[in-house]
Parts: C-alpha cells; sequence; structure tokens
C-alpha cells in the first residue's frame, strides 16, 4: 500500500539536488516531510519510491521500492542520523537448532554487504543502513535500493534457517 | 561487562520505527480480511475505503489443493484408510473442509487446529 504524493513541491533540501550538489547545500538537514515530497517524484536506477508517513508520535516513512515491494523500507531521522530499516524475520520464525549458526552467518555477511549491516530490535531481526542527516537526495535514494535489494538476497540466504 | 553508552534518542527513533511496522502489518492485515470478507481484492479495498473509484467485479471463489502421494499416505494415516483408496481419502478431506468452514462461518475464533 502506499501513498502517492503529487509531487509538485520540492524540499528547499533538495530543491537542486543533482549533479549540481555544493557543499554549503550539503548542509542542510533533512527531514521526513521534505523526503515525502522528494522520494514520491524521483527515479533513482530505474527505481521508484512509494512513501508513507505512519501515524505516531514520531515521525516514520514507509517507503516501498518498486521492485524490492516484499521488502519495504522503514526510515525515521534523528539529530545524528538517518536511519533505514527492513525487517527481515522474527526469532520464533528460526529453526532453534539453526541459530547459532545463522548468527554466525549474519556477522560474515555484515561486513562484506554493501550499505548495510544486520541487526536486531526485539524479536525482530533487521537491516539497515544510517547516513548523515546532511545526505543529499541522491545518496538516500542510494540507501533505500540497495537495502530493500540487500534484505531480499538476505531472506534467501538465510531461508533454510527458518522453520 | 561494563553498562554499554546508551543513545536515548536514538533508541526512541528505533523504537518508532518498530511502532510503525507494527502498525503498518496490523494495517495489511485488516485490509486482507476485510477484502476476503467483501470479495474484493486487497487494491479494490483500498481505493474502496478512500471512497475512489474501484472495480466491483468479484474475484471467482475457487478452492483447490493439490495432493501429491506423500499427502496422500499422510491423511490416509489420519483417516484411518489404505492410502490407495483415494476417492475415499478425497471424500474425507471434502468432508474436513466442509466442517472448518462451518465451524469458522459460526464461530471465526474457533480452535481449526488438527487435535
Amino acid at each position: 500500500m502506499s501513498l502517492v504524493t503529487d509531487g509538485s513541491a520540492r524540499s528547499s533540501a533538495f530543491a537542486d539536488a543533482g549533479p549540481r550538489d555544493e557543499p554549503l547545500e550539503k548542509e542542510l538537514t533533512v527531514d521526513t516531510q521534505s523526503l515525502i515530497l522528494s522520494l514520491g517524484d524521483a527515479t533513482h536506477a530505474g527505481r521508484t519510491f512509494n512513501v508513507m508517513p505512519v501515524t505516531g508520535d514520531d515521525p516514520v516513512l514507509q517507503i516501498v521500492v518498486s521492485g524490492a515491494e516484499e521488502t519495504p523500507v522503514y526510515l525515521t531521522i534523528t539529530d545524528t542520523q538517518i536511519l533505514c530499516l527492513v525487517y527481515l524475520f522474527e526469532q520464533n520464525e528460526i529453526r532453534p537448532s539453526a541459530l547459532a549458526d545463522l548468527h554466525e552467518s549474519m556477522l560474515r555477511i555484515s561486513v562484506p554487504m554493501p550499505l548495510s549491516a544486520l541487526g536486531k530490535v526485539d524479536n525482530h531481526y533487521v537491516v539497515y543502513g544510517a547516513l548523515s542527516p546532511t545526505s543529499s537526495l541522491t545518496e538516500v535514494m542510494q540507501e533505500l535500493v540497495t537495502l530493500a535489494d540487500n534484505a531480499i538476497d538476505l531472506l534467501q540466504t538465510f531461508e533454510d534457517f527458518l522453520e | 561487562m561494563n553498562k554499554p553508552k546508551d543513545w536515548p534518542e536514538e533508541t526512541r527513533a528505533i523504537q518508532a520505527t518498530q511502532l510503525a511496522f507494527d502498525l503498518s502489518s496490523d494495517i495489511q492485515r485488516a485490509f486482507r480480511v476485510a477484502s476476503a470478507m467483501q470479495d474484493l481484492n486487497t487494491s479494490a479495498m483500498v481505493r474502496k475505503v478512500l471512497q475512489l473509484p474501484y472495480r466491483k467485479k468479484r474475484i471467482r471463489p475457487r478452492l483447490t489443493v493439490t495432493l501429491h502421494d506423500d499427502d496422500f499416505v499422510q491423511l490416509a494415516e489420519r483417516y484411518g484408510l489404505p492410502a490407495s483408496d483415494r476417492a475415499a481419502i478425497r471424500q474425507c478431506v471434502a468432508d474436513e473442509l466442509s466442517a472448518f468452514a462451518s465451524r469458522f462461518l459460526t464461530d471465526p475464533d474457533a480452535d481449526t487446529s488438527v487435535k
């Protein structure tokens, strides 16, 4: 499910994002409202983005990258980072006898995996990437595409460890 | 081990993401259930809620199951029938599915697990 944005307005942070990025402009901090507007109208490496803000006290965006619809990315922004996160599976989905091997495999995969790392939030295993809050739109889009694709690869890789 | 450094704002952001994931999952589940109850596909259900035009064509109700050799062996054991008597096994399958539907329609919370 996605919220279609009309993209009629551009955020100031991303108004001139692209080849003309200059150091001064990159100091502008990204916020979720500007991302909703910018991503809804953007394409990166042929991929598009469906953005849905999720109701709550703290702004979180659910972003579906075209071609990776089964692994929606949850994005939130703090003063120090843009955190992008995909939920992979829950602990109770893992075969108990495979838990140690899975953890070993996750630790080994996490280092070479481009732009992403593996972690755990409560009972959920996640893959995530973090960016500077002054990242450009292009950098955010690259992160989203890479993370969503990584998540699909990881789900296939870890399939044998799951019930 | 020393107490690890905590980052309250980052922890709060992660919790917000967790809440968002749970909420999204609940919303998706609600739409799957609502669309099934109204014989619509989920995208039509979303459009209906948003009062946008949607195709009212009902999904053709289909219920099929493909039984493999291993399935017949397993079912035969459960029904106390010879695995070779596939007609009788199919009859038992039909009866069991019908019984499930009767129970479910009168009490959706009924325990449907195999005893």
